[in-house]
């Protein structure tokens, strides 16, 4: 009975990466693959609850401003990578770098000196930002005809942030009685695993068309696990505005 | 060919010649209303408003300081049978109807005093408030408008005639400038509201659209340090042909503007008072624009809000908004609303007093710690970015 439906999910897997047309089927009979454009890049459009470890750094002793300020709800980080399929190996699937930019902002009220909410805003925005070699096993689909794709990616993270106000970026005062700005940067590793299910697959002959007129080879809807460890790497001091947490979103192979 | 019809016609055409005036007198405006300057009481120049603010209409502003059109004209073909006078009616009204200047049914007002010096190039100065007179004009002698005429008039368009009459009030030429007036600013927004910040007040209001002011095109914030208000009577006097209000502060400097009375027709008297400890602050009077002294900020008509910073923490401040539509009329302006800017801790000043160590600038090295700050980023990136369009490039010409 177990195996009936592994069975019964592996066909359901398979039968969409069937060729849809004719000549597709004789084109697979002969040994051909179906002429495709060349395909160079990867572009992803991804999205994914953030929720910024500020309150990790060993400075604040256990105080968590991050989480009173504006609680424990993840917010949306909304991302776009561009990859770049330098180095294809056979029967394994494409090598390349990448870079991804990404958004996301965070705000709730300031605080009275009571410590009751005001009525005024504090913001925090981040766009974290990546450059990984990234690797994807596309042989699993391209020579088994399982339409599933899984990639790694493993490179450096960095940050932008910035924390403001209706008067604009926030300022604090330091011991010394100077005040420092509420904007930084933040250095770190980006780490992610992830496969993508390969949407061609269920219309082949769309994705064929798709191909010819836009030169777009494969579109997948993924999702991931990522670690960016946004924890200032190499920095004496910095906000720690990195995240761990799963993605998911549509790629474009090109 | 025959000749015939022509020698028919020969007689009724030479009578047609002869009674034909001597000379057709024209009048030109060249280059109106480009050209038309104004100029204040005393004969100065002053200043049109920005091209997106109908430079040449009339506003209540300009109404209100008396201003003057001085108005170039090319006149020909005149002679002593004729003089050249300059009268306004409603757009459409044609004022070189007799029937239109005289009697009971007239419908258009002279606007100058004294007929145009009849020379080749001469200039019409004329008073914006007499262009705007309708309502005041009751007879066919020059209207002389008062000030109580401004910010009685909404958006419409007046026509300047200027006529050269002869003796027994028929036209023999003339010409027409169209002269467009607005001002009444807009009504006063709604759903004001003032919130405390750290050294700012932030305020907000109904979208222009959704407060009914759709014609509006700026916002102006108005404040000041709060007093306290010992109580004041104010009474306006309210028309309602022309919603024209004049208001008395009995509990003020003791001004009255009153220019109208409750005995007119139409209009009534309206009271209000304001209790003792109610929001107040110099320069405010209700049913009035504030005074010049009164600190002010603008904000486009698109937003519904505004901050108003670098206030003092504790201090109670007043403040009031109003529209102000393309001609730059300022509407009515919203009821006073005192609040109180409070020292508060944003997310930043929380994190920093907490421990955090963070912060000073997205390259500042004493923030960052980084060698090379994001200028080594930036630089990286480039490099990385030339060295892959180069290795393309290598690949695509082999």
């Amino acid at each position: 009975m177990k195996n009936k439906a592994l069975a019964t999910v592996l066909v359901l897997l398979v039968l969409p990466a069937a060729p849809a047309s004719a000549q597709e089927l004789n084109a697979y009979a002969r040994g051909q693959a179906p002429v495709e454009s060349p395909q160079n890049f990867a572009f992803e459009a991804r999205f994914s609850p953030y929720r910024p470890q500020i309150d990790d750094e060993p400075a604040l002793k256990g105080r968590t401003p991050y989480r009173d300020t504006f609680g424990s709800m993840p917010r949306a980080l909304v991302q776009l990578e561009l990859d770049w399929q330098a180095l294809r190996i056979p029967h394994v699937g494409t090598v390349g770098p990448g870079i991804g930019v990404g958004y996301t902002e965070m705000t709730d009220r300031s605080f009275t000196t009571g410590g009751t909410r005001g009525e005024e805003d504090t913001t925090l925005s981040i766009y974290p930002m990546y450059a990984a070699a990234v690797v994807r096993a596309d042989a699993v689909y391209k020579d088994l005809r399982i339409p599933l794709v899984p990639y790694a990616k493993a490179g450096v993270g960095y940050a932008l942030w910035k924390a403001a106000n209706p008067g604009g970026t926030s300022t604090a005062l330091r011991p010394d009685g100077s005040s420092t700005e509420g904007k930084g940067h933040t250095w770190g590793t980006h780490l992610a695993v992830g496969v993508g299910l390969a949407l061609d697959a269920l219309d082949t002959y769309s994705s064929r068309n798709l191909d010819q007129t836009t030169g777009i080879n494969h579109t997948y809807l993924f999702g991931e696990y990522y670690l960016a460890s946004l924890n200032g790497l190499g920095q004496d001091s910095a906000l720690r505005v990195g995240s761990s947490s799963w993605a998911m979103g549509l790629m474009f192979e090109f | 060919m025959s000749f015939a019809p022509l020698r028919r016609g020969a007689p009724f055409l030479v009578a047609t010649l002869l009674a034909a005036p001597v000379h057709a007198q024209t009048v030109d405006l060249p280059g109106a209303p480009g050209t038309i300057a104004r100029v204040d009481p005393s004969g100065k120049e002053v200043g049109k408003r920005p091209q997106a603010n109908f430079p040449d209409a009339v506003s209540y502003s300009d109404c209100a300081q008396d201003l003057r059109l001085r108005i170039p004209l090319v006149l020909s073909g005149f002679d002593t049978s004729v003089s050249l006078q300059v009268w306004a009616g409603g757009k459409g009204t044609d004022c070189a109807q007799l029937t239109n200047r005289s009697g009971a049914a007239r419908q258009c007002w002279r606007v100058t005093a004294a007929d145009v010096a009849r020379q080749q190039t001469a200039e019409a100065l004329l008073r914006v408030r007499d262009i705007l007179a309708q309502r005041q004009a009751t007879s066919d002698q020059y209207v002389n408008a008062t000030a109580e005429i401004c910010g009685q008039v909404d958006e419409t368009t007046f026509t300047v005639h200027f006529l050269w009459v002869r003796g027994g009030g028929d036209v023999a030429g003339s010409k027409t400038l169209d002269v467009v007036s607005d001002t009444i600013g807009p009504p006063a927004l709604s759903g004001v509201s003032v919130s405390p910040g750290d050294t700012r007040l932030g305020v907000s209001w109904s979208s222009v659209g959704e407060a009914g002011a759709t014609n509006t095109s700026q916002v102006t914030v108005y404040y000041a340090r709060a007093g306290t208000s010992s109580g004041t009577t104010t009474t306006t006097v309210v028309c309602d042909d022309a919603g024209a209000s004049s208001t008395t502060d009995d509990a003020g400097d003791g001004e009255s503007d009153a220019t109208a009375s409750s005995s007119d027709a139409g209009c009534r008297t309206v009271t209000t008072t304001t209790p003792a400890g109610a929001c107040a602050a110099p320069g405010f009077t209700k049913g009035k624009p504030p005074d010049d002294t009164v600190q002010r900020t603008t904000v486009g008509a698109f937003g519904s809000s505004a901050t108003i910073s670098g206030l003092e923490n504790g201090v109670t401040y007043a403040v009031a908004v109003a529209a102000t539509d393309p001609y730059l009329n300022v509407g009515e302006v919203s009821d006073l609303t005192c609040q109180t800017p409070v020292e508060l801790d944003d997310f930043f000043e929380r994190y920093r007093r907490a421990g955090g160590q963070a912060g000073g600038g997205y390259c500042a090295l004493e923030g960052a710690g980084m060698p090379g700050g994001c200028g080594a980023f930036v630089v990286g990136v480039a490099g990385v970015m030339v060295g892959l369009l180069r290795r393309r490039r290598r690949r695509t010409s082999r």
